[in-house]
């Protein structure tokens, strides 16, 4: 085999494997297709401390996960469910902040770190015309 | 600041070389800008909080029409509805034996159930998590007043958005809840919670 | 007699600390006077009267010593030993001693690696007094709010605890007869003995690098050597910060029963961000040391770092936020928010006015370069730190700014965090195979390829035999791949050596990772952490929980074994009751284990908790707690099965290591060292 064969038969074995892995990603199951569980982990447990109704096996959270469930079952968005805590229990009961005026920092400050510490690093580079250091 | 000392910059014409010493201490003192603003931010934030109740939340449900109550009572057969209480001032108390607060204020709910009974004011206990047994030597020990009701499964806890017991709950002659004590509570803050509610719309 | 000692011992502390200081800032200012020999008095002064303290304390614990306030309400003459000696850290003021005696530990070291400097030197002086200003700070609150040598003044009731307290060690004494023991939680797993003085010690090791970084901006003193001159502290902190960290994952999951190791509470943020912003001071200390570059940024990250520790250390104790691991609140917490302002607008201060002199700004050739690679690094790290930090205060900012509580969890941190660790995976891949200066794209594609073509590999195969969820294929792909290139790397320099000199390749290897330790064991801490994120991932994703109602005889289906409840038991210890089922598990009929989750009551404070039992098998963790009382029939069991969650531990431990790597191996003496250093990295 030619060296050109070769170099040609690795990329598209290389192609193949590419494909294969999005594939599987993309094919692959689902995190939770299970609602009440995805739900329960979005929701705070008010008598545990960092804990989702989830994750505790309080007896609160439990009921509250009852709830969740039967609203499920009754055809509820999850936004419908989670606002249904929320109107009881504060927005204090969300482990996911809804994205609004007041938490829009929360996104937009990791963000601009990002960005301006991108920036930060374009400018370290040598200019075309500056001796190397 | 404009000619920097740093010898790296030796090599470089005059002109880059006011430019570097320009940019890099913009992007030092910006380094140092944000250490002193973050600084005064937590030292606000922090300071904020010292000797605060940071259990305490406010109930969203204020304002709001209260979610139903009909529970089967505690020490009778047949239930208690909210309802049924529609034109008087309703206070919700959710309580359980084990809860050490609700031992302590027990004996305020109850003057204050007996003070306000005459202004049309309908004290009701619900009983959070707790074996019904358990809740009646609760009340044999300590007194009653008003009638209990139990909770199964915590659905009007939930209903109402209970963080941590007790909690207290204040609702109008309408059916509207109008405030709520997180936490225990004494004669003197029933009373200002009650007497508000009852200016309202008082008679 | 622990009271009066204890007393002495602090106060003692705090007065060294304090000529320390002085001693120390004189020595920055005049050369003349800052030899070691005239430090000496104050370092090992230090050090002898905060161990003068911390053994008062052990000796007032081990002896059930209850005139003692701190001993009385965190220990009893019921707990057991291992767990009276950890008392000493179970509570704030106690774990200040322990905090002293570590940060007097470190002064004392630094001094004795000054004794064997050939002149005075300013710049180990100056550091040594900003030591001082630290233990200062720390025997200070010692000696005013938050004293763990206050002596009882009355008794609790019954004779259980103490209720009031006085400092004054003659105060006429009350003492009770009963101790209150340490928080249940504190006494219900070995680990409890461990984890919190290893995290001490990584939080105390970074005021090492941060006093000579400021020592050094001082002095106004340009170049590395602060840097290489604390290169082994450094190290010492950052290994010790990871094997606390990933230790405090353990003790939780081991203890609390629900099965998680991190739940992104604010107290295990307060001591990832340290971590985070420690990791990125590693890579640009050895960047500088080697290229020269980011040399006001290395100041920066060391400054931040100290004050995140500082910042961490408030955050749990000063009663500001409610966590699962937070001490009460106490009068502590206003002391500490304003030495943090002093910290955070003092160096910051120093840093502004003093970094035109020291730091030095030159451009990089080609952001295609190692450099470049690790600046990418750095703002991967530095975007993840501020992510943490902003979601861990937002929640108090928007109630201080509102009063609205919003909360801010674990679904925001995951989601944030996710993609940053999977950028931060692919460039500690790429990263230490790109040449400094300028890399070619043939050079890095020649490096790449290989180990790119094999995780391909391996992903798409597990992708057609098992169907994994995505995420768990996206991180075979990333964690093979950073092992990939490790394990390319090492064998090309081994099949080089042997070629040049003989040897045998596994010996040529070895040689090879002991000739520069500093960037073979930077290699073993990458692949730790690959190896933690693909066990991060398997577990997560292929987690299964279950709660079932179990009878006694009755087996039970779960993750593929059968579960019998065959019996129950209850036993008195000293402390505590324990109450427990007995639980046999099959898999395909044959025993597997026999498991016993209990609830443990703990007689004094009448606490119950439910303390889980694992059963760590290759594939995986079979995970079993108590949701009911094991006495009474069915008993409610939570069940959990978590596939190669030892990855986990095994990463965060192996990442450690890498850390020991660098600081213990010396480099082989031989003679034909003429190959010179660095020349084995490719």
């Amino acid at each position: 085999m030619s060296e050109r064969a070769r170099k040609i038969a690795a990329w598209v074995v290389t192609l193949g494997l590419v494909a294969t892995v999005v594939w599987g990603f993309l094919a692959g199951e689902p995190t939770e297709s299970d609602r009440v569980f995805a739900l329960g982990a979005r929701i705070k447990c008010p008598v545990c401390q960092g804990e989702s109704i989830q994750e505790s096996p309080s007896e609160t959270a439990m009921a509250m996960l009852d709830v969740v469930a039967e609203k499920v079952e009754a055809g509820q968005t999850d936004e419908q469910i989670l606002e249904y805590f929320t109107d009881r229990y504060g927005d204090g009961i969300r482990l996911d902040p809804r994205f609004e005026f007041r938490t829009m920092l929360l996104w937009l400050l990791p963000a601009a770190a990002l960005i301006g510490g991108g920036l930060m690093i374009w400018s370290r580079r040598r200019r075309p015309g500056e001796e190397p250091s | 600041m404009v000619f920097d000392e740093s010898g790296a910059s030796e090599t470089r014409t005059r002109g880059d070389r006011r430019d570097d010493g320009r940019r890099s201490t913009l992007g030092k003192y910006a380094v140092a800008t944000a250490a002193v603003v973050a600084a005064l931010l937590l030292f606000g934030i922090m300071g904020s909080r010292f000797g605060k109740d940071l259990k305490e939340v406010r109930s969203p449900l204020i304002g709001q029409p209260a979610p139903a109550i009909e529970l089967e009572l505690l020490e009778a057969s047949g239930r208690w509805s909210l309802d049924q209480h529609r034109g008087s001032v309703v206070v919700v108390n959710f309580w359980a034996s084990w809860c050490l607060g609700c031992r302590l204020e027990h004996d305020d709910l109850l003057a204050a159930s007996a003070a306000y009974q005459d202004r049309g004011v309908v004290f009701i206990g619900v009983v959070f998590q707790d074996e019904p047994g358990e809740a009646i030597a609760f009340l044999d020990e300590l007194g009653r007043g008003y009638p209990n009701v139990v909770d199964p499964g915590s659905r009007t806890a939930v209903d109402y958005g209970v963080w941590a017991i007790p909690e207290t709950y204040f609702i109008d002659r309408d059916g509207v809840v109008r405030s709520k004590i997180s936490g225990e509570s004494d004669y003197s803050l029933l009373m200002s919670h009650l007497d508000a509610v009852l200016a309202l719309d008082g008679p | 007699m622990s009271a009066l000692f204890g007393t002495l011992g602090t106060w003692a502390a705090l007065a060294f600390a304090l000529v320390l200081t002085v001693k120390g800032f004189l020595g920055l200012s005049n050369p003349a006077r800052s030899s070691a020999r005239s430090l000496a008095i104050p370092a090992v002064g230090l050090l002898v009267s905060a161990g003068v303290a911390m053994a008062a304390l052990e000796i007032g614990l081990l002896t059930d010593d209850f005139s003692v306030h701190y001993i009385a309400n965190n220990s009893a003459s019921t707990t057991p030993f291992l767990y009276k000696a950890a008392s000493a850290w179970a509570a704030l003021e106690g774990s200040l001693v322990l905090w002293g005696l570590v940060l007097a530990a470190f002064t004392f070291f630094i001094w004795r690696a000054m004794r064997r400097l050939e002149g005075p030197d300013p710049l180990w002086a100056g550091a040594l007094g900003v030591m001082g200003v630290v233990s200062a700070f720390f025997f200070f609150m010692m000696v005013s709010v938050s004293n763990p040598f206050e002596v009882c003044t009355q008794a609790g009731s019954f004779g259980f605890g103490c209720e009031a307290a006085s400092a004054w060690p003659f105060s006429t004494i009350s003492a009770p007869l009963h101790g209150l023991g340490p928080n249940p939680l504190l006494q219900n797993h070995p680990l409890m003995a461990v984890h919190p003085p290893l995290l001490y010690v990584g939080y105390v090791g970074m005021t090492a690098p941060f006093s000579f970084a400021m020592a050094s901006l001082l002095l106004g003193e340009s170049g590395d050597r602060w840097l290489r001159v604390t290169r082994n502290w450094t190290r010492i902190a950052w290994i010790f910060l990871t094997a606390g960290v990933v230790l405090g994952g353990l003790w939780s999951y081991e203890v609390l029963g629900w099965g998680g190791y991190w739940a992104w509470d604010p107290v295990e943020n307060a001591s990832f961000m340290p971590w985070l912003v420690a990791t990125m001071f590693v890579h640009t200390a050895a960047l500088q040391m080697r290229r020269g570059v980011l040399q006001a940024w290395s100041y920066a990250l060391v400054i931040a770092t100290f004050s995140l520790t500082i910042l961490g250390t408030f955050l749990t104790r000063s009663g500001v936020i409610n966590s699962v691991h937070s001490f009460t609140q106490s009068a502590i917490g206003p002391v500490l928010l304003w030495f943090l302002m002093a910290v955070l607008v003092g160096s910051f201060g120093v840093y502004a006015a003093r970094i035109n002199r020291v730091g030095s700004a030159p451009r990089l050739d080609s952001l295609a370069s190692r450099e470049g690679m690790f600046m990418i690094n750095n703002l991967l790290l530095g975007v993840l730190a501020i992510v943490v930090l902003v979601g861990t205060l937002y929640p108090l900012f928007v109630e201080w700014r509102t009063g609205d509580q919003v909360g801010v969890g674990r679904p925001f941190f995951d989601r944030m965090a996710l993609p940053l660790s999977f950028a931060l995976l692919f460039a500690m891949a790429i990263g230490p195979i790109t040449p400094f200066r300028k890399a070619s794209p043939r050079v890095v594609w020649e490096r790449f390829r290989t180990p790119m073509r094999v995780s391909l590999s391996l992903a798409a195969l597990a992708a057609i035999l098992w169907r994994p969820n995505g995420w768990i294929l996206l991180s075979v792909l990333a964690s093979t791949f950073v092992a990939g290139t490790v394990v390319r790397q090492l064998w090309t320099a081994a099949r080089k050596g042997s070629a040049a000199r003989g040897g045998n390749i596994a010996g040529e290897a070895l040689a090879t990772m002991r000739r520069d330790t500093a960037f073979w064991g930077g290699q073993i801490a990458h692949v730790g952490i690959a190896v933690l994120a693909l066990g991060i991932a398997l577990s997560a994703n292929g987690a299964v929980r279950g709660t079932v109602d179990v009878d006694e005889g009755v087996p039970v289906a779960f993750a593929g074994f059968e579960l019998t409840l065959v019996d129950n038991f209850e036993r008195d210890e000293p402390n505590r009751i324990l109450r427990g089922a007995v639980v046999e598990i099959r898999r395909g009929g044959d025993l597997v284990t026999t498991l016993q989750p209990r609830l443990n009551e703990y007689r004094i404070r009448g606490q119950q908790i439910a303390s889980p039992a694992v059963d760590t098998g290759l594939r995986g963790d079979l995970y079993l707690s108590l949701a009911s009382d094991p006495g009474v029939f069915p008993v409610e069991l939570d069940l959990y099965w978590f596939p190669f969650i030892w990855l986990v531990w095994t990463g965060g431990f192996m990442a450690a290591a890498g850390g020991l790597w660098a600081w213990l191996v010396r480099p082989p003496r031989r003679k034909e060292a003429a190959i010179p250093e660095g020349a084995a990295r490719v």
